[in-house]
């Protein structure tokens, strides 16, 4: 028994594959989903996504968004999902430093404040991943 | 006949015509291309996005969050619309099937409430282009409809119509983003909200194919289980009840206000590839359409001046034989 997992962006579909179990960082802590999982509806904050499939194991980093879990299914709706590899780590931390800039010093209005504050979360998801997987 | 030098100069002026349409239909190609494969790209999410939606809705309390909630009767329902229309004009039909669809879709309802169609109506989609503004606005009132235009051609042909306009997005981004979208969203879930409109229709044009594209009103808000589309391989979806994280309502606040987001989004981006596919075929065709004009006045000019040429020699040669 395999769980069918799909994530897609408003951009593309990341990932559809049969796999073995799969880690979401839920808003109340990670949930680890292995087949015959109860059904679930869980939101999503920016983090690190973990899929096993066999021996390989793959790390995305997802901004935000909702998981449906059925016992055979995954379904991931993110409005961002980066493969590790495909992290450009420098690209990232300039984007994380003017995220942070913006936020001490300039005045935004409250929409400009939630936006500024998602990219920085999600700067900071794709760093997060793109270190661990150099270690 | 006409002289040669007439027939020069309009071959000369349909050129120049043929030129700018070939030109247009050039920057439409590729602003088509890039359109076409976001929208395309776009269709997963929202697909998943439905039937994520669709196998919650039939489990959960509807009380739960107020975008969920019908409250009232056929009589009392205030309808609104959020309209997409094309960015500029020259786009072959788009505009006016759009035109055509809404207003069937107007007259139907307000029939359905008993109110009597006005004759407005008809005049003014007879004039589809180039529609004056000025005056007509609150001419008509009594109409229990609202419309939120996207793009200017919408925008006007609803002035004309005189029903209240409230909202009016022009000059979208090309390719339009979330930041373009997300405003229109919230003004509709606000007016909804409010108890301004009890149901909320999107209209746009569906983007089929480069030939085709089809207009498509859909109900968004309250957002309803008819509405969602359902699954056709059903293996899956038998799900009796769904834990929750966070508690049902928060992530009902967090999961519906996107999904309206996120339908607006693909709607515009629906519009927006359909709108460069039908701008590319009609610019195709008025360019070929010159093409095959010039080619008949090019062989009506050969025969004028061979004509001429024919009548000139036999004016000499005769002239020639009478001094003899």
């Amino acid at each position: 028994m395999k769980l069918k997992l799909e994530i897609v962006t408003p951009e593309k579909k990341v990932y559809s594959d049969e796999v073995d179990s799969v880690v979401i960082p839920g808003v109340e802590g990670e949930l680890g989903i292995l087949p015959h999982h109860i059904p679930l509806m869980v939101q999503i904050l920016p983090g690190e996504l973990r899929v096993k499939k066999g021996n390989e194991e793959l790390n995305l980093a997802t901004g935000g968004g909702f998981v449906e879990v059925t016992g055979k299914s995954v379904k991931v709706l993110t409005d961002m999902a980066e493969r590790a590899e495909d992290i450009n780590e420098a690209r990232v931390e300039e984007a994380r430093c003017r995220a942070e800039e913006a936020l001490k010093e300039r005045h935004l209005s409250a929409e400009e404040y939630a936006t500024t504050a998602a990219t920085l979360q999600k700067a900071l998801a794709q760093l997060r991943v793109v270190r661990k997987r150099r270690h | 006949m006409a002289s040669t030098r007439e027939i020069r100069r309009r071959i000369k002026s349909i050129k120049n015509t043929a030129q700018i349409t070939k030109a247009m239909q050039l920057v439409a190609a590729s602003k088509m291309r890039r359109a076409q494969a976001q929208v395309l790209a776009g269709r997963p999410y929202n697909e998943l996005m439905n039937e994520l939606l669709g196998s919650l809705s039939g489990k959960i309390d509807r009380s739960l969050h107020p975008l969920l909630a019908t409250k009232v009767e056929e009589k009392n329902r205030k309808i609104g619309i959020i309209l997409i229309g094309p960015s500029r004009g020259l786009a072959g039909g788009l505009m006016s099937n759009l035109i055509r669809s809404t207003v069937n879709f107007i007259e139907k309802n307000e029939l359905a409430a008993g109110k009597k169609i006005k004759t407005q109506y008809k005049e003014a989609y007879e004039l589809k282009e180039e529609i004056e503004v000025e005056g007509l606005v609150n001419e008509v009132e009594s109409t229990s409809f609202g419309v939120i235009t996207v793009e200017r051609k919408a925008r006007d042909f609803i002035l004309k119509l005189g029903h209240k306009l409230i909202g009016d997005f022009q000059k979208l981004n090309s390719p339009p983003t979330m930041f373009d979208t997300n405003p229109i969203a919230k003004i509709a879930m606000e007016s909804f909200l409010d108890g301004t409109f009890t149901d909320v229709y999107l209209v746009y044009p569906h983007f089929v194919n480069t030939m085709t594209q089809k207009v498509v009103i859909k109900k968004i808000l309250p957002i309803e289980e008819s509405s969602l589309r359902v699954k056709e391989e059903s293996e899956d979806v038998i799900v009796s009840e769904y834990t929750f994280e966070p508690k049902p309502n928060e992530l009902l606040k967090a999961l519906l206000p996107h999904f309206v987001e996120m339908e607006v989004y693909q709607a515009v981006l629906e519009a927006a590839a359909s709108e460069h596919s039908a701008r590319m075929v009609a610019m195709k065709s008025a360019t070929d359409n010159a093409e095959e004009i010039i080619d008949d006045l090019t062989l009506t000019y050969n025969q004028v001046r061979q004509a001429a040429i024919t009548q000139e020699l036999l004016e000499i040669t005769s002239a020639a034989a009478a001094l003899e």
